[in-house]
């Protein structure tokens, strides 16, 4: 998996994880949002919109099932910069 | 009016202007549905049913998660004088084994001669048919080709219209039976000059989840035989969004809408500055807010938020219902601010009194009241011998009238004790005040030590207090597991893990310091250990069952957290699969 750190996307993606994460544990790639980070069903939306708002994407419904770990939320997000990029 | 059955109402409503609008996640039309065209969809459905083989009086499981689909097949079903009987869709596709165990119980005993479906999940509900005796086929709804039926089925009055099964145990349900009587009664009762007062200009929105009674009763039938119309929005666009409702409400110049209270919390959480500068709330006259126990305070933080964006309190109209009495049981008057009873809260749990607090140093307890009973029906607060106590005085709400449900399915047992006397025993506790109703807790949730009686959502609001405590996930109850006297045990989630060593200690000591009760134990549980039931209200016998049982702590005991919240979003990811996967075919083919 890309090191979150490696692009600005990871970094920026690590930023607002950290800022919505009310537990004083190390954000990292594999961290999974529920389970590790303490996220419930509600605010792992208020992570997507927060996302969609740091970015200016759209997540579409049927890829948030996929976004279970930091490194997969910040994975959608560079995908779905790249659809954008495409003419 | 004359009562009319629900095909009727719909043929109807064909002749008028509503129907439902659906909106897409940004709240933007997708497509519109007016009641004559609903018609036609139904009357096709329904002769598709009938060609699958099903005769009317027949009951058929319904598990549809998306809402355009939903509603057609469940008035589809209506209309060829079959009984439907909503279930929650699955969980997750590849969990189905888990939600087949769940669904099994409720499907074997609404003895349902057919599950409809959608194709993608006809493949995993296939099991249905071998497992339940009853049934005899699982139909996908994309598959149903038949003749139209020229008109609805002629059906009774006293004929069910469906069936409602409640939230709690899964392992056994209770289906709740409603004739087109009952639901008759109870949507003119909510639109009517008592109710709602709906006209041709009104435009209900609705993000409530078609499964739960207040999203298809209260935002969907009830403006069917109203002939208004409806919004529908995802309600996991409302849950990843919440600006989404407010300003669908803003763009479709809605005027009637309603949520249950963490919905108005979530608004008052949740919304930006730069959200709110789009809002243009004036138009909203009635805010309903109902299906879980109603707040003061919520409703004065999101009144005072939103004020700037056209809000009025007076739009707020807190309410009380239950799936029994087919959903409304009191309304308070139109375009009123919420009315609040400050009362004693020592008196209210000792004496079981209403009372004004004599000086500033008694505890006081907050309520809103939730208004009068429609005409025609009664409610009145009585002691546990079934006498009828003056008001002011807590006891159980009993119910009476044209909503009162005909009892529950195949479960006389539970019917007699829920209509005992003639009266429905609603569980809940509250007290009459100048003739309206406030709710004061469940009978059995009540906690009694020493002769004194506990609520405990008292116990729980106190506990909410402590700032490390997460919002919302607190449960008290009364136990004798140990032997002895009632012990008061508190759970709680921290709101950061690790809790802190003496969170428990401040638990206790602001419980203390609020309401005056010294509770045996708090427990602190990993996050996401504390159950909530669909209409939001905390599980508490779940969580004392787990207490007695010793496996409260157990990190694996983690199921469902908050059910509505849970069930809308898996819902609503399956259907988006079953989206992704019909998007997905439609490519291969032309692929090829």
């Amino acid at each position: 998996m890309t090191p979150l750190e490696a692009d600005q996307v990871g970094r920026d993606v690590l930023g607002v994880v950290r800022r919505l994460c009310r537990r004083p544990v190390d954000v990292v790639a594999h961290s999974k949002l529920q389970a590790d980070l303490g996220f419930d069903s509600l605010q792992t939306l208020e992570l997507v919109a927060a996302l969609e708002d740091e970015f200016g994407v759209t997540v579409p419904l049927e890829r948030m099932p996929q976004i279970q770990t930091v490194g997969e939320a910040a994975a959608c997000v560079r995908s779905l910069l790249a659809e954008n990029a495409r003419p | 009016m004359s009562p009319v059955t629900l095909p009727e109402a719909l043929a109807a409503a064909a002749g008028g202007g509503g129907g439902y609008e659906f909106l897409d996640e940004r709240g933007e039309p997708a497509s519109s549905l007016p009641f004559s065209r609903l018609l036609d969809e139904a009357l096709a459905v329904a002769g598709g049913l009938r060609d699958a083989g099903l005769q009317p009086g027949e009951t058929v499981a319904l598990i549809v998660p998306e809402p355009r689909d939903f509603l057609t097949t469940f008035l589809g079903a209506s209309c060829a004088g079959l009984v439907p009987a909503p279930l929650y869709p699955p969980v997750r596709l590849d969990q189905f084994e888990a939600y087949l165990r769940q669904t099994m119980p409720a499907v074997t005993i609404s003895r349902a001669a057919a599950v409809v479906t959608t194709t993608p999940l006809r493949r995993v509900l296939g099991a249905f048919q071998s497992n339940v005796p009853t049934v005899r086929s699982v139909v996908a709804i994309e598959k149903l080709a038949g003749t139209p039926l020229d008109e609805v089925a002629p059906v009774g009055l006293d004929d069910p219209v469906f069936l409602q099964f409640t939230s709690g145990s899964t392992s056994d349900p209770k289906g709740v039976v409603l004739t087109h009587r009952n639901l008759a009664a109870n949507v003119t009762a909510i639109a009517g000059p008592d109710g709602l007062r709906l006209e041709a200009a009104d435009r209900g929105v609705s993000w409530l989840p078609l499964f739960h009674d207040m999203g298809l009763i209260g935002m969907a039938l009830t403006v069917l035989y109203a002939g208004t119309w409806t919004e529908f929005l995802s309600p996991l666009a409302f849950l990843k969004r919440p600006a989404v409702w407010l300003k669908a409400i803003t763009r479709t110049r809605g005027t009637i809408s309603f949520a249950p209270n963490f919905a108005y919390d979530l608004c008052t959480r949740r919304v930006t500055p730069r959200e709110m500068a789009e809002l243009d709330l004036s138009r909203w006259r009635v805010a309903g807010c109902g299906a879980e126990p109603v707040r003061a305070e919520t409703l004065a933080q999101f009144a005072k938020k939103f004020a700037d964006a056209g809000f009025r309190a007076e739009a707020f109209l807190p309410c009380y219902g239950m799936a029994e009495h087919t959903l409304a049981v009191t309304f308070p008057p139109l375009w009123r601010e919420p009315r609040v009873d400050v009362v004693d809260a020592g008196q209210l749990s000792t004496a079981h009194r209403a009372v004004t607090p004599v000086n500033g140093q008694s505890m006081r307890a907050e309520l809103v009241s939730c208004g009068r009973p429609f005409p025609g029906h009664e409610v009145r607060v009585a002691d546990s011998k079934g006498h009828q106590l003056p008001e002011r005085h807590v006891g159980q709400i009993l119910l009476k009238g044209p909503s009162v449900f005909r009892g529950y399915l195949n479960r006389d047992d539970l019917t007699r004790g829920a209509l005992a006397g003639g009266w429905l025993h609603s569980g809940d506790l509250g007290y009459l005040a100048d003739g309206e109703l406030y709710i004061c807790g469940r009978v059995k949730d009540t906690i009694i030590v020493n002769g004194r009686n506990y609520y405990p959502q008292d116990l729980e609001q106190a506990a909410g207090d402590v700032a490390d405590v997460r919002r919302g996930r607190a449960v008290a109850f009364g136990t004798q597991a140990g032997g002895g006297r009632e012990q008061i045990v508190v759970v709680v989630e921290p709101a950061q893990a690790p809790a802190a060593d003496d969170l428990a200690d401040r638990v206790r000591g602001r419980i203390a310091e609020a309401t005056g009760v010294l509770v045996d134990e708090v427990v602190v549980v990993p996050t996401g250990s504390i159950p909530k039931t669909t209409s939001g209200k905390l599980q508490r016998s779940r969580v004392k069952q787990r207490y007695e049982a010793g496996v409260l702590h157990h990190p694996r005991d983690v199921t469902s957290r908050v059910r509505l919240v849970g069930h809308v979003m898996r819902t609503q990811l399956v259907y988006a699969r079953a989206h992704a996967a019909k998007m997905l075919k439609g490519w291969k083919g032309k692929g090829r």
